[in-house]
């Protein structure tokens, strides 16, 4: 990735440009982790919006036909790529198509290919050559490109950055995790079974949830329930999973599966127990460095 | 004669009355004024502070508070009419009529029975529909804007349309969200989206004929202009956002309207934007007349956290040291709290309202220096506030009985990462992820910026607006559906009520017939609570 960025911009062949392309697809395309079915805004990756009237920008956007894409690739390869760059966002000599009120106005060629045929210089054939077919391609390829920079197309890269070594001084150590963990015990094999970056939020938030922002995506739902123990003042003390509890209100699970609620009054003691409160107190104590060695010592429990 | 002249005068501005109020005309006089009779601006008067001075709803009665009416809208599609989705509106009361939004519609109801007057439906032709803040008011219209960027003026008798004007491209991304603010001669309306690479603006409209008068960019459009030196080329600043999502307040003395505006964009992946990005992020004071700018502060300099710094700017007049000052108050985003003097911008307080772990310290201006290991790192950076921040849009409330300023607060972390780590990132080249968080109403005392009391939601956080009164209350929602009702100098809560959803909105009061009224949105209905006497 690092080798593709930088060249952007820079005065590539076709032949390089297809396997750039070609990676480009593979990582971000329609068929990657990353993104779903379609490509359009409102229906990228995985936490983006629904489509239509929910979504960004007008109802008739430009829809994209990843077949066509596919086509404009090789238009924009052959005719636009050196002055516009690898993702048409321009340089300090060329417009940023991305940003392109004439793009971004455009459907399907009809903005683009009269703003070419005006005279718009091209690499090998003279717009004025460029055939409606071909317009339209590169249209949507263009499109393409800037519904790629909307909200979750992308994703994360790599937070396998860590020492498994201080990470493992780290987890027996200052992190106090040993206190209810153990790599040969509960943590054995936790490497095999969560991505990098799984573990390095199921570490840190194991209650899931939280989604982060619009678009953002949640941690993984939780592996133990929150419990609570309520006492009446004529006894006996009720424990069972948590499913409520306000200023006014608290309501349980039994051990039977029975549904309990008990309105709240000074003389109902009600005692939350929550497994993660250990978790939660590290969010204030770990430094950025300690979390990136505590994912690589847990990648490593193979 | 001389006698009667007055007599007739009264009688013919009886007369006027009675007419005005059939036609549900608003009287200017209540623009501006505290609102009592009449709720006529998105926060009840000018000054944002969202407090009201009725006391027939006090912490001594408000065990009798009775459900008046329910109102759930119909936008007239659907099952049972379709429901109206999110209500984040607040309804604007004036003679005796609510009129508040959803996105593509307006309701007028009546305010004593929750009964439906008129509706009015937008056909739409696109744009993010995630919410809609309410109408503005001007003698006999109402303003609002649509998703798909226009500002539309109603007639208030009956919801038709006088005339609509473009006010943004929806081809650019843009949407409107916002409720249009009127005073003296201007509608002032703002921008919503921050999908792509855009300038966020602030425009100002004629009530009669809703041409242009003024736009003001929030991000400067020239190098050399004010604050261009704060972006590295031309390029990174006329596509730099700062989106005015909120309404905006105004002091008529002073004569100046207060911006609160959006995140720099590229909002997550910063590199193609070193420098501070004015103004976005800041508090600007602007002359509704000419859209020039008087000042500006900065909370949130260089973000990258998406932390939006549109929470109400507050104004109050109010003691520093034994003198009486024109303040300006904002629970932001980022989790600081700033108190500034409205006439010049300067820093009066800054502190923190929620434990943060993003700034180095504060500079010589007041405003938090942004750490740079605290920015989206490619293998994350665990971050507090997350990216929906300590506060967010639901509107605070100031009580200047208790000289405190009320905030549905959020402390939660969560791993901010970059996505694209190219030089020139655009849009949205990183996002944050996962998250834990918990959530309190804190009273906040604006002298010192110290937590008077807090009240932690046990639930989670609660995500409302404010509303606090001279009846020693304020009203919130929790996270587990009620509106709650907490002692304004304590913090005791003392009432509830379940809505079977969340409050949506900042809750308004008014009174009419005698009555306090209070009405909340708790997702797709409306509620009317009320004093009632036997």
């Amino acid at each position: 990735m690092e080798a593709m960025i930088s060249k952007q911009g820079a005065k590539i062949g076709d032949d390089e440009f297809t396997p750039i392309l070609n990676y480009l697809a593979a990582a971000y395309g329609p068929d990657s982790p990353a993104l779903g079915p379609a490509v359009m805004p409102g229906q990228g990756g995985r936490g983006g919006r629904g489509a239509n009237t929910g979504g960004a920008g007008a109802d008739d956007k430009h829809v994209v036909d990843l077949t066509a894409v596919d086509r404009g690739k090789k238009v924009y390869a052959a005719e636009c790529i050196n002055c516009h760059g690898t993702h048409a966002r321009g340089s300090d000599n060329s417009a940023d198509l991305i940003r392109s009120v004439v793009v971004l106005h455009d459907r399907y060629g009809n903005e683009i290919g009269p703003f070419l045929r005006k005279g718009h210089p091209t690499q090998t054939t003279p717009a004025a050559n460029l055939t409606q077919a071909q317009i339209a391609d590169l249209s949507h390829f263009v499109h393409y490109e800037v519904y790629q920079t909307m909200r979750s197309a992308l994703d994360i890269q790599n937070v396998l950055t860590g020492d498994a070594k201080a990470g493992g001084a780290y987890f027996s150590g200052e992190g106090k995790c040993g206190a209810c963990h153990s790599p040969t015990g509960d943590l054995a094999g936790i490497g095999r079974r969560y991505s990098p970056v799984n573990l390095q939020q199921r570490f840190l938030f194991p209650e899931g949830g939280g989604r982060g922002g619009r678009g953002g995506r949640g941690a993984p739902p939780p592996s133990k329930p929150v419990t609570v123990t309520v006492t009446p003042p004529s006894g006996p003390a009720v424990t069972g999973v948590l499913v409520s509890l306000d200023d006014f209100n608290v309501a349980l699970r039994d051990a039977s599966g029975d549904y309990r609620s008990f309105k709240r009054t000074p003389s109902l003691k009600v005692v939350k127990n929550d497994p993660f409160v250990a978790h939660e107190e590290l969010l204030d104590r770990i430094t950025d460095k300690n979390m990136h060695d505590v994912v690589a010592y847990l990648e490593g429990l193979k | 004669m001389r006698s009667i002249r007055p007599l007739i005068s009264c009688a013919l501005l009886s007369a006027l009355g009675a007419v005005l109020s059939a036609q549900g005309m608003l009287n200017p006089a209540k623009l501006g004024a505290p609102p009592t009779d009449t709720w006529p601006t998105y926060h009840g008067d000018y000054t944002g502070r969202r407090y009201s001075t009725l006391s027939k709803i006090n912490a001594a009665n408000i065990h009798s508070l009775s459900l008046a009416w329910v109102s759930r809208p119909s936008t007239g599609f659907g099952p049972g009419g379709g429901s109206a989705g999110r209500i984040s509106a607040t309804p604007l009361e004036i003679n005796g009529v609510l009129y508040f939004t959803a996105p593509d519609h307006v309701w007028a109801i009546d305010a004593r029975t929750g009964r439906s007057i008129w509706h009015h439906q937008w056909q739409s032709k696109g744009g993010i529909h995630i919410g809609n803040r309410g109408v503005g008011a001007w003698g006999n219209w109402l303003y609002y804007e649509t998703p798909d960027c226009n500002l539309v003026s109603l007639n208030m008798k009956d919801g038709s349309e006088r005339w609509h004007k473009t006010i943004c491209d929806l081809d650019l991304f843009y949407y409107g969200s916002v409720a249009p603010v009127v005073l003296k001669n201007h509608v002032i309306t703002g921008v919503s989206g921050d999908d792509l690479d855009q300038p966020g603006y602030i425009e100002s409209h004629d009530p009669e004929t809703g041409d242009r008068q003024w736009r003001w960019y929030v991000v400067p459009q020239k190098k050399g202009e004010v604050g261009s030196d704060s972006w590295p080329n031309e390029e990174a600043m006329k596509h730099g956002g700062g989106m005015t999502w909120q309404p905006v307040t105004y002091d008529q003395e002073l004569n100046l309207i207060y911006v609160a505006t959006g995140n720099p964009q590229p909002v997550i992946a910063g590199k193609a934007r070193q420098g501070d990005n004015l103004f976005t992020e800041s508090i600007v004071a602007l002359n509704p007349d000419t859209g020039k700018m008087a000042w500006y502060f900065q909370p949130s300099p260089h973000d990258t956290h998406d932390w939006d710094a549109t929470q109400t700017p507050v104004l109050f007049d109010a003691e520093i040291n034994g003198q009486k000052r024109k303040l300006v108050a904002q629970a932001s985003r980022n989790g600081w709290f700033f108190v500034l003097d409205r006439a010049t911008g300067k820093n009066i307080v800054t502190s923190e309202f929620v434990k943060t772990n993003w700034a180095k310290g504060i500079d010589a201006k007041g405003q938090p220096i942004p750490d740079p290991a605290k920015m989206p790192q490619l293998d994350g950076a665990l971050v507090t506030p997350n990216q929906g921040g300590a506060a967010n849009w639901p509107p605070p409330s100031f009580n200047p009985d208790t000289g405190l300023l009320y905030v549905n607060a959020s402390r939660a972390f969560s791993v901010y990462y970059i996505y694209d780590p190219s030089d020139k990132p655009e849009g949205w080249g990183g996002n944050d992820r996962g998250g834990w968080g918990e959530g309190m109403l804190e009273a906040i005392d604006y002298r010192t910026g110290k937590i008077r009391w807090s009240h932690k939601w046990e639930g989670g956080g609660g995500r409302s607006g404010i509303l606090s009164t001279a009846g020693k209350v304020l009203f919130a929602g929790d996270a587990s559906n009620n509106l709650v009702a907490l002692h304004t100098e304590t913090g005791e809560p003392l009432w509830h009520a379940n809505l079977g959803a969340s409050v949506t909105n900042g809750p308004m009061t008014y009174e009419l017939d005698g009555t306090q009224y209070l009405v909340v949105a708790a997702g797709d209905t409306l509620f009317g609570f009320a004093m009632l006497s036997r």
